[in-house]
């Protein structure tokens, strides 16, 4: 059984109590208690490592029955015979003498292992080749440790190694050698020792034994070699990756220790650059921060500050992307507080953002999981900082300086890192509302938009939501200053941008205060880009506001909704529209008469559409209704105007007329009351008001601002007043007519011929004859030109004339003296023979057959009368047959001139003519030439049976 | 369209019933006649003898100038005999002698219809025609007169005239006279007409 048993020396080695005893038992060992001077505890000379001890040693419980066990050996050892036996029972019983020892030393304080030390020696005396000695010798090492003689037991230990060499337990007694010599402050032979026990490379002595190493080395003031036997032992006891708080606890206090030596070296060697030595020797460790931070915090302690930093800084040199390079980064700034050093604070903050905020290499390098504490000192860091560059902007009162600016992008700059790194962070809305200010201050528009839109619209519980999307709808205000430099296409772009954002503030915002007047400026955009419709609905949303819009600002969302609907032709509402806003439109507002004007567009309007369904009769009553709902529009006159047309065309004559007669009285000045002249004439003909037409006509005549307007017009007034049966008025303006318009003929002539018949009918038959004789000299001089109508005009006063002559030629009596009257006759027959010859001339069949049978009346009437005519007087009888026939002898010619006449008339049948005259000829050939014409035609008798 | 009074009615209804009567009796040919048969024979024949009776009166009135009464009595009968062409014809004739030549007209159309080839209706028809003017139509009757027949001397000689003195076709006019001449001297007056006509036939030529 070995005394020193490994698992006792792991206990020993992990136990934090046992680190002050053996600083104590050193200390003792190495000083005297009393006469020694009081060492510096932060001397070098102090510095020591953690005691590892035997004493420290677990002991096993002391068995019941020890003493009686020894006593039972002891009466066994005189009845052995044989030396082996003999032997082995006085080793045991030196065991258990040791043993019995160890518990008194520690429980009673009583030294009894001499009796152990006895039996040892005097078996190494005895037996002094056995080759289990070594166990007797690392017994007898143990028990002078016990008893506090370390040179005994290091000399005993010494003779153990030299005799032994192989020996088991050359590890542990190499060990407890080192340990010794190390307590005798023969650090080199302590070294040596120390390295033995690497070099046997025994796991369970293998750390310590660095360690011990290291501080031998240590002591000896050679620190970078030291050094590299502390990493040794990082190496071997800190898992992977390197964790202190899943450290095995028996090495914890060790490594802690481990550390303290370090930084010392660390200090001793310079500082900063000897850690970087330390691993540009043993390379890469992945506890470089481990051995960082605690020589970072040994010089903290020390008050080192400066340092501290330059170790700190020295990692994040070395290892900018590791994950621990921003807690590194912070220690900067925990100890600039520490020291005070204020003036530099910010800059370190600045760079823990930058360095390791969202987007830096650090931050694409790691894992996001992994970077918890980053988010943490972001978290804190970033409000910090925007918020201080915001006030130092806020403070700043010279509006145009650098430094404002400077401030305000700075805040900028961290509220916009805040927003990207917490985008789910509670204070993400109020950052984004600061940041919004900062780039309003900075009068990047666009950019205060997007952050104030951001802020008031899409986080609604942030309680400055209505405060920051106002903001938003503010700065498009200012924003638009700068639009007129765009194309209009873009212009449109961002103002309907502005629009929407207007209406989302209204829309998410509707009880805050100012609403009602953005969405008043909506609407007056939305009516600007010609929107309508949107247009109605804002308006109507303004209107139906809860508390109510002010008054002037109702008046204008009724207009802007009655022009909409205006716009959108939706007439009708748009007249409504028009009246409730002119209801509650202030008395002096001098939109007053404009807006009557479009109330009586809307009605005008109304009765287009009417007018397009073509329902005249409805526009009409539109047009009319102008006057009712807006008699003081100018409009007014123009739609009566137009709804006296309409009566017109629709031939409402009557109401034409009494609206005719309105509009004269209501307008006497309006510049198309003389076109309503020929209106009103014609409204007066069509009811056969023909007189009233024709005065109106002659109202007309005074208008026309042509000869051939006034020509027609005077024309048609005398036909007018023909047909009133005014003959007089109808004569004066017929006569007027032709005495002024001889051109054109045909119109004349029926102004001519119209005389003629009023004179025959008003008995002047002068004037008539006049007209008449007027008629054939204007066809006579036309000739060819004259048409068919004046012809027969010129043919048919022909007759008339020609009727005069014959009737004059008719009341001519042949009577005594026959040659006298005769002559008197035969002058009249010339003249109505060239009358009706005259007639016969224009070729008007009617008239040419009717002048034939005159003419040939006119010989079978003289032939008559001649045979009618008084006989002289006075004659015989023979004188009287010689008379007669005298007569016959100048009648019958002219009775052949009369049947020949009336043949020429009759023969017109052939061509079809047939007129009464033409039957009269026949009729007269009868009984002038009976045997040709006088043949009756044949009918067959009456039926006389019934069938 | 006529007016027929609820009188006439009820008596053209037991008109048409004895004339049903006595079709049936023909064709039945049956050896006796039933007693109400024979009542109808009876009645029918009194009514054709009281129609015969009134046609008489009608043409008497006629005769007398009492065209307007005679008109009267035969448009009665043709109300109870509606496709009497004589009445038709006799009632045109009527008409024109009252100078109504456009009723003549119509009950020669009318008659026209009955019959296509009344042939006094043509030549009437024909004659009214010339003295409306409308002497193309004139001459269509007339000829459709002689297409019944050619030597009815009425058609022709209103031909003759129609052409001689309303068309100027003289020598056809002297023809047709000629003709006339030969089917139907008995007017004197042909004589002196054909002469003449020759004469201006002869001074045309």
């Amino acid at each position: 059984m070995r005394l020193f048993d490994k698992a006792l020396l792991r206990n020993l080695f992990s136990s934090g109590v046992l680190l002050s005893l053996l600083l104590g038992l050193s200390a003792c060992q190495m000083f005297s208690s009393s006469d020694q001077p009081v060492v510096d505890p932060n001397s070098l000379e102090a510095i020591a490592p953690q005691a590892i001890s035997p004493a420290l040693l677990d002991r096993p419980p002391i068995e019941l029955g020890i003493d009686q066990v020894i006593v039972s050996y002891t009466q066994l050892l005189p009845l052995l015979q044989r030396p082996e036996e003999k032997l082995r029972v006085l080793h045991r019983l030196a065991d258990l003498k040791l043993k019995r020892g160890e518990a008194l030393m520690v429980e009673e304080a009583v030294d009894e292992l001499d009796i152990a030390i006895s039996a040892y020696q005097g078996l190494l005396e005895l037996y002094p080749e056995r080759e289990v000695n070594d166990q007797i010798l690392y017994q007898l090492a143990k028990s002078y440790d016990l008893q506090g003689k370390s040179e005994q037991s290091l000399l005993t230990l010494t003779t153990l190694i030299e005799s032994y060499p192989q020996t088991q337990y050359a590890s542990e007694v190499q060990f407890r050698r080192g340990e010794i010599l190390f307590t005798n402050a023969d650090y080199e032979a302590a070294e040596r020792a120390f390295s033995a026990v690497v070099n046997l490379g025994d796991q369970d002595f293998l750390a310590n034994a660095h360690y011990m190493k290291g501080w031998s080395q240590f002591k000896q003031t050679r620190y970078a070699v030291a050094l590299t036997e502390y990493a040794q032992v990082l190496d071997l006891v800190l898992p992977q990756p390197a964790n202190l708080e899943q450290i095995d606890a028996k090495y914890r206090t060790m490594v802690d220790d481990l550390f303290r030596v370090m930084s010392l070296s660390f200090s001793y060697l310079g500082g900063a650059e000897a850690v970087e030595d330390l691993f540009k020797v043993v390379g890469p460790r992945d506890y470089e921060d481990l051995v960082y931070a605690r020589f970072g915090e040994h010089l903290i302690t020390k008050e080192l500050y400066t340092d501290a930093i330059a170790v700190y800084e020295g990692f994040i040199a070395r290892h900018p992307l590791h994950l621990s390079a921003p807690r590194f980064q912070i220690r900067i700034i925990e100890t600039l507080y520490r020291a005070d050093f204020k003036q530099d604070i910010l800059e370190q903050k600045i760079r823990f953002v930058d360095e390791y905020g969202l987007g830096s290499a650090f931050w694409s390098e790691n894992q996001t999981q992994d970077l918890g504490f980053v988010y943490e000192q972001l978290e804190a860091l970033i409000p910090e900082l925007a918020d201080r560059f915001y006030i130092l902007a806020q403070q700043d009162k010279n509006l145009k300086s650098k430094a404002r600016q400077s401030n305000y992008r700075k805040a900028s700059y961290y509220y916009e890192s805040f927003v990207a790194t917490f985008p789910e962070h509670p204070m993400v809305a109020n950052n984004l509302f600061l940041l919004g200010e900062s780039y309003f201050a900075l009068e990047n528009w666009p950019a205060a938009i997007v952050s104030y839109e951001a802020a008031g619209f899409d986080y609604p519980q942030y309680e400055k939501a209505a405060e920051s999307a106002y903001a938003s709808v503010v700065t498009y205000t200012r924003y638009a200053k700068q639009w007129d430099v765009l194309t209009p296409e873009l212009q449109m772009e961002k103002r309907d941008e502005q629009q929407e954002n207007r209406l989302r503030f209204v829309n998410m915002h509707s009880d805050d205060e100012r609403a009602d007047d953005v969405l008043y400026v909506s609407a007056q955009y939305a009516f600007a880009e010609k929107r309508y419709a949107q247009t109605i609905e804002m308006s109507d949303r303004l209107l139906a506001w809860l508390p109510l819009i002010p008054a002037n600002v109702r008046v204008e969302a009724r207009i802007l909704k009655a022009h909409s609907l205006y716009a959108l032709q939706d007439f009708v509402l748009a007249e409504q529209a028009y009246q409730q806003a002119l209801e509650i439109l202030p008395a002096k507002d001098a939109r007053r008469t404009a807006l009557i004007e479009n109330l009586a567009a809307s009605v005008y309007q109304q009765a287009e559409g009417h007018l397009a369904a073509g329902n005249k009769a409805a526009a009409i009553e539109e047009l009319l209704r102008i006057a009712v709902v807006a008699p003081g529009a100018a409009l007014r006159a123009n739609a009566e105007y137009d709804a006296i047309s309409y009566l017109i065309e629709l031939k409402q004559w009557p109401r034409a007329i009494s609206q005719i007669t309105l509009f004269r009285a209501q307008y006497p000045q309006h510049e198309l009351m003389n076109t309503l002249v020929p209106k009103m004439a014609l409204s007066y003909r069509e009811t056969s008001q023909w007189e009233l037409a024709a005065d109106e006509l002659k109202t007309m005549i005074a208008l026309a601002k042509t000869d051939e307007e006034k020509r027609d017009t005077l024309f048609i007034a005398a036909e007018l007043y023909d047909r009133a049966s005014n003959w007089d008025k109808a004569i004066k303006t017929y006569r007027s007519y032709a005495n002024t318009y001889a051109k054109p003929a045909d119109v004349y002539m029926e102004a001519a011929n119209r005389l003629a018949e009023l004179y025959e009918k008003t008995g002047d038959p002068l004037k008539r004859r006049f007209w008449l004789a007027k008629q054939m000299k204007t066809v006579d001089a036309l000739g060819a030109a004259a048409d068919d109508r004046m012809v027969y005009l010129a043919a048919s006063a022909s007759a008339v004339l020609a009727e005069d002559a014959f009737q004059q030629y008719k009341r001519i009596k042949l009577k005594l003296p026959l040659n006298v009257s005769m002559e008197k006759k035969t002058v009249a027959l010339e003249k109505a023979m060239k009358a009706y010859q005259k007639t016969a001339s224009y070729g008007i069949s009617s008239f040419a057959t009717e002048a034939g049978y005159r003419m040939a009346d006119i010989y079978a009437q003289l032939s008559r009368d001649l045979m009618d005519s008084d006989r002289p007087a006075g004659l015989n009888a023979l004188e009287l047959e010689q008379y007669e026939i005298l007569l016959e002898e100048q009648a019958f010619p002219f009775e052949d001139s009369a049947i020949e006449i009336h043949e020429q008339n009759a023969s017109r049948s052939w061509n079809g003519i047939y007129d009464d005259w033409v039957k009269q000829s026949f009729d007269s050939l009868k009984r002038l030439l009976p045997g040709r014409y006088d043949k009756p035609e044949l009918e067959t008798e009456v039926s006389n049976v019934l069938d | 369209m006529f007016w027929i009074s609820p009188a006439r009615q009820l008596r053209l209804l037991v008109i048409s019933c004895v004339m049903l009567i006595s079709a049936c009796s023909s064709l039945q040919k049956s050896p006796e006649l039933s007693e109400a048969q024979m009542q109808a024979q009876q009645q029918a024949r009194a009514l054709r003898a009281q129609q015969e009776g009134e046609f008489e009166k009608a043409l008497k009135l006629q005769q007398e100038d009492k065209y307007a009464e005679a008109e009267q009595v035969y448009t009665d009968l043709l109300e109870a005999l509606p496709v009497s062409q004589a009445l038709h014809f006799n009632l045109a004739h009527v008409s024109a002698q009252q100078d109504n030549e456009e009723k003549a007209i119509q009950y020669l159309d009318a008659l026209l219809v009955l019959n296509p080839a009344h042939i006094q209706a043509l030549n009437m028809r024909g004659r009214l025609a010339r003295e409306a003017g409308e002497f193309e139509q004139a001459e269509h009757y007339y000829r459709k007169a002689l297409e019944q027949n050619p030597d009815f001397v009425p058609a022709l000689r209103n031909l003759a005239i129609l052409l001689d003195l309303y068309r100027g076709r003289l020598e056809e006019a002297l023809a047709l006279y000629q003709r006339v001449q030969a089917l139907d001297d008995s007017d004197p007056r042909l004589k002196d007409w054909i002469f003449d006509l020759k004469r201006r036939v002869e001074e045309g030529s």
